[in-house]
């Protein structure tokens, strides 16, 4: 399942890469023309739209496999090893809940907008329901990776992207 | 209250999800409206209106109400026209002269055409009004009384069928959200505006465009008000009727006069604005030779954009609106807000 | 259950998930739905959860966030923080938090051109902390630092908050943009003054025995982020202005000049000049690699995108999950409840505005900062102007707080940005704040008492 997981992250991060490099290309586009020929290139703000939601749902799983979401450490680290593990298992486990929910509840969504072809009106009729299902496929992704991570807990592995290589144990602090 | 359950003793309230801002006239409309059914309903119909954008965005109230997060969504269709093929139709220039007669035409089409019964159906949602948001006001640097003065400026308006109208005069169109405009003005991204008279003074533009036009292209956009499917169905048939009473007056003429009566301290805030230059309106003859450079292109292309988002016999639709507004032009006129305005700067 | 009662179970719940670690987006989104099951059912909350997500993320102004930490992300790896960094601390060696003071002016600097804390904050953080740590300052300060400074991005103009603002009041855009640049200078300079008196206490001469874990944490900071540039002037800090590489101080106001001549010459708007600073940043990187081949460069090109995509995905999950979460207090009319047990309290009107606002610091500490404006003004702005206060200063104020908000546990969600960015930990960062909010209080406070500072520039353009 890692592999798997490490499999469906890493070209979505790739493909939420593209999409950060088609917003910068886009708007700078949209800005020369618009100060050459005195007007905006139809479709663009639509176009630059959808690359956001794409940037933001294809990087999830990506962000997750790289560890960069982020967490507090409130009490896992004041824990035994093993206490921290059980209640870490339990977040991701939870995590699994919500995000499974937000897969089942964004995919009616975006099947919704497919069949009604959902569309945003602006200089031209840009559809919206690929958008839509980047929502749907992002989630999954990271519900994925979420499903990694409560198996690697119950096996005694770190974390997916976990920079410390030893779950349960946040850095320790070293200021005074 | 969701879904019009009933409390203890009887009553029933009734959760709303708005776009209006406070203190702007199609809020006055709207409180109107819940202040009818009331009384009339002797309180056992009551309505929490939360604080606008809250529950649901703007863009999203239609979908709320449909899916029932709201029993009742007030805001405008044309954020998500694929939902409302049947009021896009406003949009077309020069079609709609009168807020009144668009409010009762727009409120008879919507119930009697088969096609338009189809999409409320679809959407789950019964309406309950639609009222326009005002005539189309030009805003610009320099004075604009005719297509030749719109040519080689850049315009922000929104909606399909004005930005081609506005290409028609040699003007272009820039891409702007309605937050971003102040700034985008201020800064010359665009040089000027289409907006109701609410974009002058909400979105505050008369600080920084001194001259503002009436072209004669009518009104363009509505705000709706619907209520959801089930919470209709799920009211007594007295309580049902109460509803649909007060949107009768409301279609009729109650609710363009809330409206005006709204709008008219908005005509002193423009005239009384310090950077203010000319509030006018076109000739005639400008306002004919623009209608005729956009023909009937339009009306054919919002046939074809309709029946695409599943209003079935769309010029059915177009004819029967179009006729009801006819018989309602005769009807008692209210005096359109703008109108009257801009009666007041020619008369100062 | 009572709504009151559902209200506590969920902060309660949301504590508790933030406790056991789950990450905090997903515990937002998940003590939000639960309290939106509990209140409406659950097919109102997954209706919630089906059209939130795509609503916080399908909106143009919002590309601002991703190009904003694109631009900081490519002026980095161009190395121009670090040549930067390396003329100022030479240059403010003798001044007690010299550095420290750079940041903050740097982070106004920058406000002039974001709209956006959040930018701001990705901006600098990705900029300014690893040389910070380099000079000694210790990675909690700094860290707090940049997420603190990053509020000015709201506070002077331009500035998307106060437009909202504006537009959701009826104030004129113009007097509440003007509004924000008096409150913001005197932030700053509080900010500043405060590091130039904790500087000598807290910073280590670098290379120094006070600074045992220095190098490891710079290494930790780089390495986390892909960052292999940052070994050049660690060991020693060069005696002569002239050895050192001037072309990143350049660039940078190249950079400055652009955007904000941009702006201000209306080439672009505020959103678009994210973007075009992304732009011109990139080319800057191609000239700093342009001679060490074409495999060098893709890598630092495709390592900045794919920073910036984990980094945008991870900011905007947070929004999504909070955004869940406000809709929840929102359908539990929590504000409206608070609104109204402060109003019937019966204070004075100074006391009851002083708390309203003061309620707004619990709500930023779980929400993210424009749930919170839509949330709260059209409950605070009629009861305060009926009251006879000025609508301006009541923007700025309520703009002050939820800021404050940006910066505090468990939702803070500038410290994510910045720990997002730079690799600092969370937790550290949480803790520097701590000074800087009491800082901030006073700030609002004296801006409470003294309506002229906020008011006066607004006047003359009013
Ligand atoms: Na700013
Ligand atoms: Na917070």
């Amino acid at each position: 399942m890692d592999r798997i997981a490490r499999a469906i992250a890493a070209p979505l991060g790739i493909l939420a890469s593209i999409s950060t490099i088609v917003m910068m290309l886009g708007i700078s586009a949209d800005v020369a023309y618009r100060n050459i020929a005195g007007e905006s290139i139809a479709g663009v703000l639509e176009l630059t739209e959808s690359a956001l939601v794409a940037t933001v749902f294809f990087g999830l799983a990506y962000a997750g496999t790289s560890g960069t979401h982020i967490a507090v450490d409130l009490l896992t680290s004041r824990l035994p090893e093993k206490a921290a593990r059980g209640l870490m298992l339990l977040a991701w486990v939870l995590g699994c809940v919500i995000l499974g929910w937000l897969v089942y509840a964004s995919f009616g969504q975006a099947v919704d907008s497919f069949e009604r072809n959902e569309l945003r009106m602006g200089l031209v009729s840009w559809p919206l329901w690929p958008a839509r299902w980047f929502v749907v496929v992002g989630f999954a992704a990271l519900l994925l990776v979420a499903m990694v991570n409560v198996a690697r807990l119950l096996t005694g592995r770190p974390l997916m992207g976990d920079p410390n290589g030893e779950a349960g144990s946040g850095d320790a602090p070293t200021e005074s | 209250a969701c879904g019009g359950g009933a409390d203890d003793d009887g009553s029933t309230e009734l959760t709303v999800a708005t776009a209006a801002q406070p203190d702007t006239p199609s809020n006055q409309v709207m409180q109107w409206y819940f202040n009818q059914v009331e009384e009339r309903s002797n309180g056992q119909l009551t309505f929490d209106v939360l604080p606008p954008d809250s529950l649901c965005e703007a863009d999203e109230v239609a979908e709320c109400t449909q899916d029932g997060r709201a029993d009742v969504g007030v805001s405008i269709p044309d954020y998500t026209p694929q939902m409302f093929p049947t009021d896009t139709v406003v949009s077309i220039p020069f079609t709609a002269d009168n807020a009144h007669a668009v409010t009762q035409a727009l409120d008879k089409a919507n119930t009697e055409h088969e096609g338009a019964q189809q999409v409320w159906e679809q959407n789950g949602l019964v309406p309950v009004s639609h009222w326009p948001v005002g005539r189309l006001m030009l805003g610009s640097p320099e004075e604009v009384d005719s297509m030749a003065d719109m040519q080689g400026q850049r315009w922000r308006v929104s909606g399909p069928y004005l930005q081609s109208a506005v290409e028609e005069t040699g003007g272009s169109n820039v891409a702007l959200t309605a937050p971003e405009t102040y700034e985008g003005i201020e800064r010359g991204v665009a040089d000027a505006v289409g907006f109701a008279i609410d974009g002058a003074i909400d979105y505050k533009l008369m600080e920084l465009l001194p001259y503002w036009t009436d072209p004669g292209t009518g009104h363009y956009s509505t705000f709706g008000m619907w209520m959801n499917q089930s919470t209709y169905d799920g009211l007594p048939e007295d309580m049902q009727e109460v509803v649909d009473n007060a949107a009768e007056d409301l279609n009729t003429g109650d609710g363009v006069e809330q409206f005006a009566e709204g709008a008219a301290g908005q005509c002193d805030t423009l005239l009384e604005g310090e950077e203010i230059e000319g509030v006018d309106r076109w000739s005639e003859e400008a306002t004919q030779e623009w209608e005729d450079a956009v023909g009937d292109d339009l009306s054919e292309q919002w046939t074809s954009d309709a029946e695409d988002a599943g209003l079935e016999d769309a010029s059915g639709y177009l004819d029967m609106y179009t006729s009801a507004l006819e018989e309602s032009e005769d009807a008692e006129l209210i005096e359109d807000p703008v109108v009257q305005c801009i009666d007041r700067a020619e008369d100062e | 259950m009572d709504p009151n009662t559902i209200v506590l179970l969920v902060v309660v719940l949301l504590v508790a998930l933030l406790a056991i670690r789950m990450p905090v987006a997903l515990a937002l989104a998940l003590a939000g739905a639960t309290g939106l099951a509990l209140l409406q059912g659950t097919d109102f909350a997954t209706n919630m959860l089906a059209t939130e997500p795509f609503a916080q993320t399908n909106e143009f102004t919002l590309t601002i966030i991703p190009m904003f930490i694109l631009m900081g992300v490519f002026a980095v790896r161009a190395r121009i923080a670090e040549q930067v960094y390396a003329v100022a601390s030479h240059l403010l060696r003798r001044l007690p938090g010299g550095l420290g003071v750079a940041t903050v002016m740097a982070c106004a600097g920058f406000a002039a051109v974001s709209g956006s804390s959040i930018g701001t904050a990705a901006t600098m953080s990705r900029l300014s902390i690893t040389e910070m740590r380099r000079a000694g300052y210790p990675e909690s300060i700094a860290g707090a630092l940049v997420a603190v400074a990053g509020t000015l991005g709201v506070l002077i103009p331009p500035s998307v908050f106060l437009v909202l603002y504006a537009i959701m009041t009826g104030e004129s855009v113009a007097a509440m943009l003007a509004a924000g640049i008096v409150p913001g200078i005197i932030s700053a300079l509080a900010y500043a003054t405060f590091i130039m008196a904790v500087a000598p206490k807290l910073v280590a001469k670098p290379g120094s025995a006070d600074a045992p874990n220095l190098d490891s944490a710079v290494e930790a900071a780089a390495g986390g982020t892909g960052s292999e540039s940052t070994r050049v002037t660690a060991t020693a800090t060069p005696t002569k202005l002239r050895d050192l590489e001037m072309r990143g101080l350049v660039r940078v106001a190249l950079l400055f000049f652009i955007v904000l001549g941009g702006i201000y010459s209306g080439f672009f708007t505020p959103t678009e000049s994210a973007a075009m600073g992304a732009l011109v940043a990139a080319v800057m990187l191609i000239l700093e690699f342009r001679r060490q081949g074409f495999a060098t460069l893709y890598e630092k090109f495709t390592g900045a995108l794919k920073e910036t995509a984990g980094t945008t995905s991870m900011v905007f999950a947070i929004v999504v999950g909070s955004a869940i979460l406000s809709k929840f207090f929102v359908t539990a009319r929590l504000p409206q409840t608070a609104t109204s047990s402060i109003s019937a309290l019966d204070f004075s009107p100074h006391l009851t505005i002083a708390l309203l606002l003061l309620m707004l610091v619990p709500l930023g500490m779980a929400l993210e900062s424009i749930s919170i404006l839509v949330i709260s003004v059209p409950l605070l702005y009629p009861i305060a102007t009926s009251m006879g206060f000025d609508g301006v200063w009541l923007g700025i104020l309520i703009v002050k707080l939820i800021e404050i908000g940006m910066v505090t546990p468990p939702v803070g969600i500038n410290c994510y940005v910045v720990a997002g960015t730079s690799g600092v930990n969370v937790e550290r960062i949480f803790r520097g704040v701590a000074p800087f909010v009491a800082i901030e209080l006073a700030v609002v406070a004296v801006l409470f008492a003294f309506p002229e500072l906020i008011l006066w520039l607004p006047s003359l353009v009013r």
